[in-house]
């Protein structure tokens, strides 16, 4: 492409003699101009560029049309100073430009009509544009200008920057400013390429402007205007004075200074022998940094301190974009300080500002001086350390040790918690305590984001405390404070010691879940029986509930394990003082649903008052009349009141309702047993049910009543038994905790086994099924897990031989369905529980020990040992995988059972296979009087 | 039904607050339990008939008959006869239940009898026994005793 610079110019009439001073030629118009431009080549965006000026008063600026083959270009007020000007103008080929002007004027002696004076007058492309395009003037001589070689703009001026790459996000940098300290601060609007940018202040001195240049490239107009010019009563001088530039840079991201202005060049530090560099602050300073990860939150870590402890600690502003974003006081030793700065884009600058600066101590140096900064980041959440500052290193007992150890925190430290998952409602817990033998405790205060959550006493002791932070989002900072620091009797350590921290860690909640934390608040540890995960509660344990969640839900409702036969247990609820429910408990595990509103109304005048932020919390405490007493637990010192298990908040009015029903007739039915009542008002807790009258085993097993029971059956053998039916039982079926399937039939057959076992969950019946283990299937398998059920596997063979000669050949299958069926419970609550039973009979009596090891290998929640049902004379003789089985024979005399019972004992300890004993069926054992076999006890039915 | 639920409800109010005097005793509440609590607490039914309890044999009704069942003069000679602390005829039938066999064992006990029906205690055994009046089983079980006190 030609340079136009060169294009010749020719002028026509109008205009007077060359003449020329200092600067070089210039020529006088007057009112009308005109220049011809033969041919000019190129299309697109140029601009006619000229310097002009006159010896005239700037109270009469005379106003310059430019017309471009005779369409008007722009209109210019020319001042007397010499300034330049830039007309963008796009036609080419011959081009005649005519300059026009509103005056004239007349100088004594001199018998022309003077216009203007022109120089310099050039048709360029944008590439040849100087910066300074349009708005301002030449470089003058005084002596402010002089220094920074600085130009005045008028109040809109033009800047021409590029070329701008198209790929990376560049900054325009203006370096631009005002003397006059007393008058008003201008603002100057940026437009880059037509679209608008931000406002900045224009402060006296200098400023750093920090310009991004997003999806623009090449050769860019900067478009500046300021909503005031200095009057001259302000500048005394009769330029119209907007602002002044110093310098300009176009910037790629990484050439961006982080430290950009108001800091101090570098320097070595001395102190503490510490390497690197470091900065001292001025009053005011800048922070700016690229390359960020856009639209995500960021931190700045600032870490910084002063030598000037003698003085009070300054105190430092951080601003983004005039928002302010921290205050806080920097204290003399050196510590890192956590800003949240919020949703940035993918470059930030950030404002510091301290209240005030020291004179620098050293002879010589006449700097002020405000913070001396070690370094500055910007990090994402993720970034940032778990126990951020002001904890000492963890106190390593001996070397090479795990990094549990205990942490001394120092008088104020910072912990931050991040990638959390939103929604759910935390606790921040701390166990510790503090050194301060014979002093008063001192008190700790914790701020989570800034907001002061607590204030409590430290005590000697090391004790768990937890404090609830509300819903939280995906980051926390924790702050906190003491108010007194110890110092180590050994006179080496200068350290400073506040308290001895064992464990800080965010727990969570899911909304409807409340907290239970271990060895807390009369929670003892979290345990593990046959049917739960649960946590034993001494007289009185203690939680909270946030008055979200008080709105939001009805009910509490939870699992609990009472030893009492006779309901004389009770479980007393009370919602911040007040109760609001007493419920007798009932014998082993069972569903309670408690109404939590009642108590909410009576007693809004408590609530209310304590209702603050979310994060504060109801009290919610479940407490028992009587504990579990001792001698029945003499190897569990604790003191034990009940077991508690999956406590939630629930609506379900229904599952409300059912409970109700349910404990009342419980209660009834034990008053009409222990009464000996026989014309019962109330229904029985266990309800066999029959669901099932086809089997999958033919011929049958060889003990199996099979022809007996379908010739007893009769016409019911093909009556329809599904979850309707079950429904259908009425107060029967509400009445029940458990339901037994007793069906001859397989029942993992039926067709609607999925929906049976639906019903059953959702109304929170515990469902016993018996099965032979070979109608195992992907479907049976996923109906199954993660419902209360209790599956009774009936085997009674450890090996296919054996296997064969109870039932068929299809041993193989087996197995494996029961370890697939074992994988997917634990995904699921570790339901279905699966129960391995075994009738000891002549014919299998060797497999007694391999079955031990069956159910190890499957993980099998117990081993049952189920009498074979006695028939005096029972006749039944079969042949099957060539072993003759007798009935009569294989019945075990009590001799020989004793023996098997002995030999149980021994093999569930050494395979670690509990072992329920249902020949002992009937027989009440107190607790801690257990044998070896009789975890059936455990069970719900006994 | 509402009223038959109105009625359970006010009852179970009138037993809890009977119970805030009682049982302060350690005692668990087993004492208080009858011989077998099945007929109370259980129920079955089944497509072979409705029993009282898993053990149960004869069927008490056909399966249809499950409303009327649960207090038919049956099962309500069952609960008496266990409220009393002793088995129903009804159960003396059922021999496959546990506790029926330790109530016989011990009953036969009682009688000088050997305990557990042992379905394969040979019959030249039990002719001896009867011929020798017992003696060699009342020694049979005297040794036993010493060897397991």
């Amino acid at each position: 492409m030609p340079k136009l610079k060169d294009f010749e110019i020719e002028y026509l009439n109008g205009w007077f003699g060359e003449e020329s001073d200092d600067s070089g030629p210039f020529r006088w118009m007057g009112q009308t101009a005109f220049c011809k431009i033969k041919k000019l080549e190129p299309s697109g965006k140029k601009y006619l560029c000229f310097q002009a000026g006159h010896s005239f008063s700037d109270k009469e600026v005379p106003d310059l049309k430019i017309l471009i083959n005779g369409k008007r270009a722009g209109t210019r007020k020319i001042t007397s100073a010499f300034s330049v000007y830039s007309i963008p103008f796009e036609e080419s080929g011959e081009l005649v430009i005519e300059f026009m002007l509103d005056r004239v004027f007349k100088i004594p002696g001199d018998g022309r009509d003077l216009g203007i004076m022109i120089r310099d007058l050039f048709v360029l492309l944008p590439e040849e544009m100087n910066f300074y395009a349009d708005g301002w003037y030449l470089p003058a001589r005084s002596d402010l200008e002089e220094k920074g070689q600085a130009r005045w703009m008028k109040q809109k001026a033009l800047c021409i920057i590029g070329p701008v790459p198209s790929d990376v996000t560049s900054f325009f940098v203006l370096t631009c400013g005002h003397p006059f300290a007393a008058a008003e601060n201008p603002q100057l609007e940026i437009m880059i390429s037509g679209e608008r940018k931000e406002t900045y202040a224009i402060l006296p001195g200098q400023n750093r402007l920090l310009i991004p240049l997003k999806n623009v490239s090449g050769m860019v107009e900067a478009e500046l205007s300021l909503d005031r010019v200095f009057h001259e009563s302000e500048t005394h001088e009769t330029r119209e004075l907007g602002m002044f530039v110093t310098k300009w840079e176009l910037l790629d991201g990484d050439s961006v200074d982080t430290y950009f202005e108001g800091w101090y060049p570098p320097e070595k530090v001395d102190q503490d022998s510490v390497q690197g560099s470091c900065r001292w602050m001025r009053q005011k300073a800048v922070l700016v940094f690229t390359g960020l990860e856009d639209q995500s939150f960021h931190f700045l870590v600032i870490k910084a301190g002063h030598p000037f402890r003698n003085e009070a600690d300054p105190e430092l502003r951080i601003q983004v974009s005039g928002e302010e974003k921290a205050v806080f006081k920097i204290s003399p030793d050196e510590k890192k300080y956590l800003i949240p700065l919020g949703i940035t884009q993918e470059h930030i600058r950030i404002d510091l500002t301290l209240d005030k600066t020291f004179p620098a101590v050293v002879p010589g140096d006449k700097r002020n001086l405000g913070i001396l900064v070690k370094k500055v980041e910007v990090k994402l959440p993720s970034e940032i350390e778990m126990l951020f500052e002001g904890w000492h290193d963890p106190e390593r007992s001996d070397p090479g040790s795990s990094g549990k150890e205990p942490r001394w925190m120092k008088k104020e430290a910072v912990c931050f918690f991040s990638g959390i998952e939103p929604g759910l409602r935390r606790y921040l817990l701390i166990r510790g305590g503090n050194p301060f033998l014979h002093e008063e405790d001192p008190i700790l205060k914790v701020w989570a984001n800034q907001e002061l959550i607590v204030e409590t006493k430290i005590h000697n002791e090391n004790n768990t405390y937890i404090f609830p932070l509300g819903y939280t989002e995906e980051h926390i900072q924790i702050d906190m404070k003491l108010n007194k620091i110890f110092k180590p009797h050994d006179r080496e350590d200068k350290r400073e010691l506040g308290m001895l921290v064992h464990k800080i860690e965010l727990l969570s909640n899911k909304d409807n879940e409340i907290l239970i934390a271990e060895n807390y608040n009369g929670w003892h540890e979290w345990e593990q029986d046959n049917f739960y995960e649960f946590v034993w509660i001494s007289e009185c344990a203690k939680s909270g509930i946030s008055p979200r969640q008080v709105d939001a839900y009805k009910y509490i409702s939870f699992y609990a394990f009472s030893e009492f036969l006779d309901f004389s247990q009770k479980l007393r609820l009370k919602l911040n003082e007040a109760e609001i429910e007493e419920i007798p408990l009932m014998h082993k595990w069972n569903f309670y649903s408690v109404r939590i509103k009642p108590g909410l109304t009576q007693n809004e005048n408590i609530i209310r008052t304590n209702r603050t932020v979310d994060g504060i919390e109801f009290e919610v405490e479940f407490s028992v009349n009587k504990l579990f007493p001792a001698k029945f637990h003499l190897d569990d010192t604790r003191k034990l009141g009940v077991r508690i298990a999956e406590v939630r908040l629930h609506n379900d009015d229904e599952a409300h309702a059912n409970f109700l029903y349910f404990h009342r007739n419980a209660i009834v039915n034990y008053h009409e047993m222990v009464e000996g009542k026989t014309d019962l008002e109330s229904y029985p807790l266990n309800l066999g049910i029959d669901l099932y009258g086809k089997c999958n085993i033919k011929p049958p097993c060889v003990y199996c009543l099979w022809d007996n029971m379908k010739k007893l059956e009769g016409e019911y053998s093909d009556v329809n038994v599904d979850e309707n039916t079950l429904a259908g039982y009425g107060p029967f079926f509400r009445s029940a905790r458990t339901l037994v399937n007793c069906s001859f039939g397989e029942p993992l057959l039926h067709p609607r086994f999925k929906e049976i076992l639906e019903l059953c969950a959702k109304h929170h019946k515990y469902l016993e099924l018996s099965t032979n283990g070979q109608a195992f299937t992907k479907k049976t398998i996923q109906a199954l897990v993660g419902k209360p059920i209790f599956l009774y596997v009936s085997l009674d063979a450890a090996t296919k031989e054996t296997y064969a000669k109870i039932r068929n050949d299809k041993w193989d299958s087996i197995i494996p369905n029961l370890e697939l069926l074992n994988r997917e419970r634990k995904e699921h609550n570790n339901f279905p529980k699966i129960n391995m039973v075994f009738m000891p009979m002549k014919v299998n009596r060797e497999d007694l020990e391999a079955y031990f090891q069956l159910c190890q290998k499957i993980e099998a929640d117990a081993l049952i040992l189920r009498p074979l049902l006695f028939l005096l004379d029972p006749k039944i003789e079969k042949d099957r995988g060539g072993y003759h089985f007798n009935y009569k024979e294989e019945l075990l005399p009590r001799k020989e059972l004793e023996a098997i019972f002995k030999q149980c004992e021994l093999y569930s300890e050494r395979y670690g296979v509990p072992v329920a004993n249902q020949f002992e069926f009937g027989t009440i054992k107190e607790p801690g009087k257990k044998t070896g076999t009789d975890f059936y006890f455990e069970f719900q039915r006994s | 039904m509402s009223d038959q639920r109105k009625k359970i409800r006010s009852e179970a109010d009138e037993r809890l607050n009977d119970m805030d005097n009682k049982n302060d005793n350690t005692d668990l509440g087993y004492s208080k339990f009858p011989l077998c609590r099945e007929p109370w607490e259980s129920y079955y039914i089944l497509r072979r008939g409705i029993l009282p309890c898993c053990y149960g044999n004869p069927i008490v009704a056909p399966m249809k008959d499950w409303k009327e069942a649960w207090n038919s003069p049956e099962i309500q000679e069952i609960r008496r006869y266990l409220s009393q602390g002793k088995l129903s005829p009804y159960c003396r039938e059922s021999l496959g239940c546990p506790i029926v066999q330790r109530v016989l064992a011990e009953e036969r006990k009682k009688q000088g009898q050997s305990g557990f029906i042992n379905p394969r205690r040979p019959f030249f055994l039990r002719v001896i026994n009867r011929i020798f009046w017992h003696l060699p089983a009342r020694i049979y079980n005297f040794l036993k005793k010493k060897d397991n006190p």
